[in-house]
């Protein structure tokens, strides 16, 4: 398994995991107050912060673990960065992520046209940014796995 | 079941065999690409492109038809 697809597997993990974190989080201090009131920002830029980090130490940590298991293995470890092959792979995906990323722009645009509170407009924009970074994310493992 | 993603099918595993037994990772190596990459051609789950499919060709010393092949009947 090349680098970029350890980091393509660190990503459908953390993802997932950081957006139930942020909504738990904001959806629960919903409950109890308005949510103009919501102290939403700070949940937010850590949940972005822990992405770009947990994604970048999972991959390296992913790196260290399966080179250390090659080599108990007696085996090369494999820490090629990718080719060709990675990069079309990663254009697929990043097309597929683009259809929520337009799905949340609309939304963003409505929400606007609204007027409604900037905790839902970015709230929205976040699960857009996530659910398109998943649906990426599975694209590039099924033309990993399956081919493409 | 899925179908394959391409018609194109190859005969890189017999001549790897052909030659000396020659490993995915010792291709690889010659072509400039990962051992994935290999695996996934070998296993008709990705399609080179022309400049690779020429690179692998030209790896075993042999002509672009000896090792891929597109089938007369398949669009």
């Amino acid at each position: 398994m090349t680098v970029s697809e350890r980091s393509v597997w660190v990503q459908l993990f953390v993802m997932p995991l950081v957006a139930v974190g942020y909504f738990s989080v904001v959806l629960s201090r919903a409950a109890d107050e308005s949510v103009a009131q919501i102290s939403w920002v700070v949940p937010m830029i850590w949940s972005i912060g822990i992405v770009v980090a947990g994604i970048i130490a999972g991959t390296i940590a992913s790196a260290i673990t399966s080179a250390i298991a090659a080599t108990a293995r007696g085996e090369e470890p494999e820490l090629d960065e990718g080719d060709q092959r990675d990069k079309e792979i990663e254009r697929l995906g990043n097309r597929k992520a683009q259809f929520f990323t337009g799905i949340g722009t609309i939304a963003v645009i409505v929400l606007c046209m609204f007027r409604v509170d900037p905790f839902w407009i970015a709230s929205a924009m976040f699960l857009a940014g996530i659910l398109g970074g998943v649906h990426g994310a599975i694209a590039k493992l099924v033309a990993y796995r399956r081919g493409f | 079941m899925v179908g394959k993603p391409t018609h194109v099918t190859n005969s890189i595993r017999q001549l790897r065999f052909a030659a000396n037994e020659m490993t995915q990772a010792d291709l690889a190596e010659r072509v400039g690409v990962t051992r994935q990459t290999i695996i996934a051609i070998e296993q008709g789950r990705y399609s080179p492109s022309l400049e690779m499919a020429f690179q692998i060709a030209r790896a075993f010393g042999v002509p672009l038809d000896d090792v891929f092949q597109y089938p007369e009947t398949d669009h």
